[in-house]
């Protein structure tokens, strides 16, 4: 029973991470697309003025580069 | 960071990016597409951004009224102001001569597949894949029904309470949540797990505590908190 129980995670284990595997892949190269795309915006003048414009563009640049 | 902060940037500013930046990143939006669908990817990328914007706003006010005055830990101080900027026009504007080159896009790639980070999160996500296989098996169902379920009033905001500790980045957490789900957890109680998780995770919450004090750390995990019960709650509605 046990022995079935670990063949069975083994087994589920392998299967998902085998599908998840492309999917990170791809999560690195959106990655480094955003981060060529992004480095455009190094500059930090226009911080100067906060708004809703400036909170959603700092947001997106969030969203776009991990911490 | 440090330098945006030491340079003036406003507290409303760094709060936005503060926010949004822990959670979501490509490598999570692909992650929680594969595991939990694109629902729930997009979902988490709009409460982000809705998150981001809604601190900008949160702490601006806060900020007017002196609430956030002397909030940086020395040595560091905001002495020094921002660079001035000329005209208006001080918007981010594209230039034209920073376009993505095919030669650095594929050396970028590269670097990102090859460095120690992707390495580690490879083996975190082997990992906590076998454990969200072995939380399948070895956890009733029913108790993850009876605290997670559609049913329970309490749900989100007790996942998004207990993602406060339990997350430790997104290669770990989704496949865990991905169980959860499968074994009776709400979308909207996944959801807030993960936004609440993602924000206070140990690399975003010991950067903060190096670099700021009490009120604006309290500020953000009241707000990562409040944000995910509510985009949790609006996912809930939305997507039953």
């Amino acid at each position: 029973m046990a022995f079935e129980s670990a063949t069975v995670i083994f087994k589920d284990s392998a299967i998902f991470f085998l599908r998840l595997l492309p999917y990170l892949i791809a999560g690195l190269f959106v990655g480094a697309v955003l981060e060529v795309a992004l480095s455009r915006y190094k500059e930090i003048g226009w911080l100067k003025h906060p708004g809703t414009r400036a909170y959603m563009m700092v947001s997106l640049l969030g969203v776009g580069t991990p911490l | 960071m440090i330098p945006l902060l030491t340079a003036g940037v406003p507290w409303a500013l760094m709060m936005c990016f503060l926010i949004s930046s822990p959670l979501n990143s490509p490598n999570t939006f692909f992650l929680i597409s594969g595991a939990l669908g694109y629902p729930m990817a997009i979902a988490q990328i709009v409460a982000a951004i809705s998150m981001g914007v809604t601190s900008g706003w949160v702490t601006s006010l806060l900020e007017s009224k002196g609430y956030l005055n002397n909030q940086l830990r020395s040595p560091l101080s905001r002495t020094s102001p921002l660079p001035s900027v000329s005209g208006e026009n001080s918007f981010p504007a594209k230039n034209p001569s920073s376009k993505p080159e095919a030669k650095t896009l594929g050396r970028v790639f590269w670097r990102s597949l090859c460095r120690a980070g992707t390495r580690r999160l490879v083996r975190q996500l082997a990992i906590f894949v076998f454990v969200a296989s072995a939380i399948k098996i070895l956890i009733p169902t029913a108790w993850i029904t009876s605290l997670f379920g559609k049913d329970q009033w309490y749900s989100i905001p007790l996942a998004a309470l207990l993602g406060i500790p339990l997350y430790v980045n997104n290669a770990s957490s989704v496949p865990v949540t991905r169980t959860l789900v499968e074994g009776g957890m709400s979308p909207g109680a996944a959801l807030a797990f993960l936004l609440a998780g993602a924000g206070t995770s140990l690399p975003a919450m010991s950067g903060l505590l190096v670099i700021t004090r009490g009120r604006i750390v309290t500020l953000y995990v009241t707000l990562i908190f409040l944000g995910a019960v509510v985009f949790g709650s609006l996912y809930s509605l939305l997507c039953p």
